[in-house]
């Protein structure tokens, strides 16, 4: 696995758009690449456990950081979200479906 | 245009207190399997707690320990929750309630090294002490076994664990750090013999004194309750 997480400060929660050709502002960059390097590396060893199918949603939570992605489509476009809060699952995840439906 | 009323049809939520919302569950405490219910056998077995040390041991090498990971697959869901001594990996459907088995998992995760702390109402100690759906008949009598040792061999609670308790439940709104220090402060300010075993009362008046610190209304009252459980497996 790549990137260290934790060493990813951010000092507000955001959620961007991701799409395969999109290209990311410099200062958030570092903080998304390690999340969805740490995240899809991690779906790919345990869905080959478990079997359950595609990912689509990815979390990881510390003490000072919280990463997630949510996948939208096929084509590799997602949400992103970052923050410095210790969010449950649930809250990311509402807070990632939110932001789509604007 | 019609008076009548049309019958309202009333949203019947999920039963958080269902097992079958959790498809297994397991649980490391000080790097040990003490409770394991995962329907899952053989190499993705080994592989998949493998992968949860390896993706554990990765977020560490960071500096600090990770607290959550969560993955939503197509037909699965998995939660890892973390606290200083114990690793709960919780396996659910699509339709589990997500916010109530996070809740309890929660729970659990943060005693689960205190003698007695794993309360029957919970709905993850249940799932712990229930095999699940496809473990075949081997495998059963291995979780029969391992759920003999759900009690940790243990005294007395001590300060040391009670303190640890407790910052675990207020590590959820506070950095550790904080947590730590408020609670050495507390113990400090009321001249506590830390050598002694904890007292209940006064493990409740300090929680009582932290938890009076969060603002928000609904989590406070979430954390009282999680100080509350915790203070009562205290003898």
């Amino acid at each position: 696995m790549n990137g260290v997480i934790v060493s990813c400060p951010v000092d507000q929660t955001s959620v961007f758009s991701l799409s395969p050709h999109q290209k990311l502002r410099s200062d958030v960059m570092p903080a998304v690449e390690a999340v969805r390097s740490f995240i899809q590396q991690s779906a790919e060893l345990l869905g080959e456990c478990l079997g359950a199918g595609a990912l689509s949603m990815g979390m990881v939570q510390g003490s000072r950081f919280c990463g997630a992605i949510l996948a939208q489509d096929s084509s590799g476009s997602a949400r992103v979200l970052i923050s410095p809060e210790e969010l449950t699952a649930s809250m990311a995840l509402k807070l990632l479906q939110a932001d789509c439906d604007e | 245009m019609s008076n009548r009323r049309l019958p309202t049809q009333k949203a019947v939520a999920p039963s958080a207190r269902d097992v079958a919302y959790v498809l297994g569950a397991m649980l490391w405490v000080d790097g040990v399997v003490v409770a394991d219910s995962l329907p899952l056998t053989g190499t993705p077995r080994e592989r998949l707690i493998q992968t949860l040390h390896i993706m554990a041991a990765h977020y560490e090498a960071g500096g600090l320990p990770p607290k959550l990971f969560y993955f939503r697959f197509k037909t699965q869901q998995l939660m890892v929750i973390f606290a200083r001594r114990a690793m709960l990996a919780v396996l659910m459907p699509m339709d589990a309630p997500l916010v109530d088995i996070e809740i309890s998992a929660r729970k659990v995760v943060s005693t689960a090294h205190l003698k007695g702390s794993l309360d029957e109402r919970n709905l993850i100690t249940r799932a712990l002490r229930t095999a699940g759906p496809s473990v075949p008949p081997q495998s059963l009598a291995l979780v029969t076994l391992t759920t003999e040792s759900l009690a940790i061999p243990s005294s007395h609670m001590t300060w040391t664990e009670a303190s640890q308790a407790l910052e675990n439940i207020i590590a959820k709104v506070l950095s550790q750090a904080q947590a730590a220090k408020l609670i050495a402060t507390a113990i400090q300010r009321k001249g506590i013999d830390t050598t002694r075993p904890a007292d209940a009362a006064t493990v409740a008046e300090i929680g009582q004194e932290l938890t009076q610190k969060v603002p928000s209304r609904p989590i406070r009252a979430s954390l009282e309750k999680e100080v509350a459980a915790m203070v009562a497996t205290i003898r």
